[in-house]
């Protein structure tokens, strides 16, 4: 089976730990060579991020378990790579004229 | 030493996690001056009542702080277990996840169990510390004791105010005098009472 190279997942998780803690934690996790955290919504007790991970082939049971070991719950899992390149998103004609419109 | 390392990392996170250091800290001189100004008047008391005999003196001084320690630990074991939960369950509400097995969860436990001995360690240490001179006995009066006990006790004061001072960066020996104030206040009215009893 190939091997997930790039993940893009909308996490919901508690104040602390940070967004820096997690980052590194997840950063350490096997078959991850780099990681992104953006924060997207705060709020008083949670905060709404998106976690970027890119790597040689990541383990999304562990990056999963990583996040709900910080209090975290994975939303919805909003891109995957896959295979032996990364292929980035191709714009269609569709895309071009909504975004015309 | 990778388990020491590794155990020290994760004490570490589940300091930060449950913010333990600022209530720890709060505990420790609240209890510490609790734990100075109860042995300050029990040792007013029997001094004011002349009494000489140090083995007494000092095994009902030890009583007293084994009874604050035991208060401590129950009162703040249970006070702060239960804010935790609180805190816990309005957490889970906000995530929509459950946060029991979690490091979030483990440092709220760890953060109780901290507290906890804490508020039973530091009275106990500040109240034994001013029954020292007693074991000495052999060697001094009684009244010496009593007078050496008295300055350990208002040092014992003054240093909890300089610890505070320290946290809140304004001038310790101010800050420390306030302590010591509380201790003089404490022994002003200790001596009405009794000379009046």
């Amino acid at each position: 089976m190939s091997n997930i190279r790039r993940l893009v997942l909308d996490v919901l998780k508690p104040l602390s730990p940070s967004i820096i803690e997690l980052a590194k934690q997840l950063a350490d996790t096997q078959g991850v060579d780099g990681v992104d955290v953006s924060l997207v919504e705060m709020d008083t007790k949670s905060e709404s991020v998106k976690i970027t991970c890119e790597g040689e082939n990541i383990n999304y049971k562990e990056v999963e378990a990583v996040i709900t070991d910080n209090g975290g719950s994975v939303h919805s899992v909003d891109k995957v790579s896959t295979g032996s390149t990364i292929i980035e998103e191709v714009p269609t004609h569709q895309d071009t004229e909504s975004t015309l419109a | 030493m990778n388990f020491l390392y590794k155990l020290t990392e994760k004490l570490k996170e589940y300091r930060e996690i449950s913010k333990v250091d600022e209530i720890a800290r709060r505990y420790f001189v609240m209890n510490g001056f609790d734990g100075s100004l109860t042995i300050l008047g029990f040792l007013i008391g029997f001094y004011l009542a002349n009494f000489e005999d140090p083995v007494v003196i000092f095994v009902t001084g030890i009583s007293t702080c084994v009874a604050m320690g035991i208060s401590g630990l129950w009162g703040a074991y249970l006070t702060e277990r239960s804010e935790r939960i609180s805190d816990l369950r309005e957490l889970e509400k906000a995530t929509i996840s459950n946060l029991n097995n979690t490091k979030i969860g483990s440092a709220y436990r760890f953060a109780t169990i901290v507290v906890a001995t804490i508020d039973a360690v530091a009275p106990f240490i500040t109240a034994i510390f001013s029954l020292i001179p007693f074991l000495f006995t052999n060697y001094l009066d009684i009244k010496t004791c009593y007078y050496i006990s008295f300055v350990l006790t208002f040092t014992a004061l003054f240093a909890l105010g300089v610890f505070l001072g320290r946290i809140s960066k304004e001038n310790l020996f101010i800050s420390g005098m306030k302590m010591v104030i509380a201790g003089i206040v404490s022994v002003l009215i200790s001596t009405l009472l009794i000379r009046n009893f």
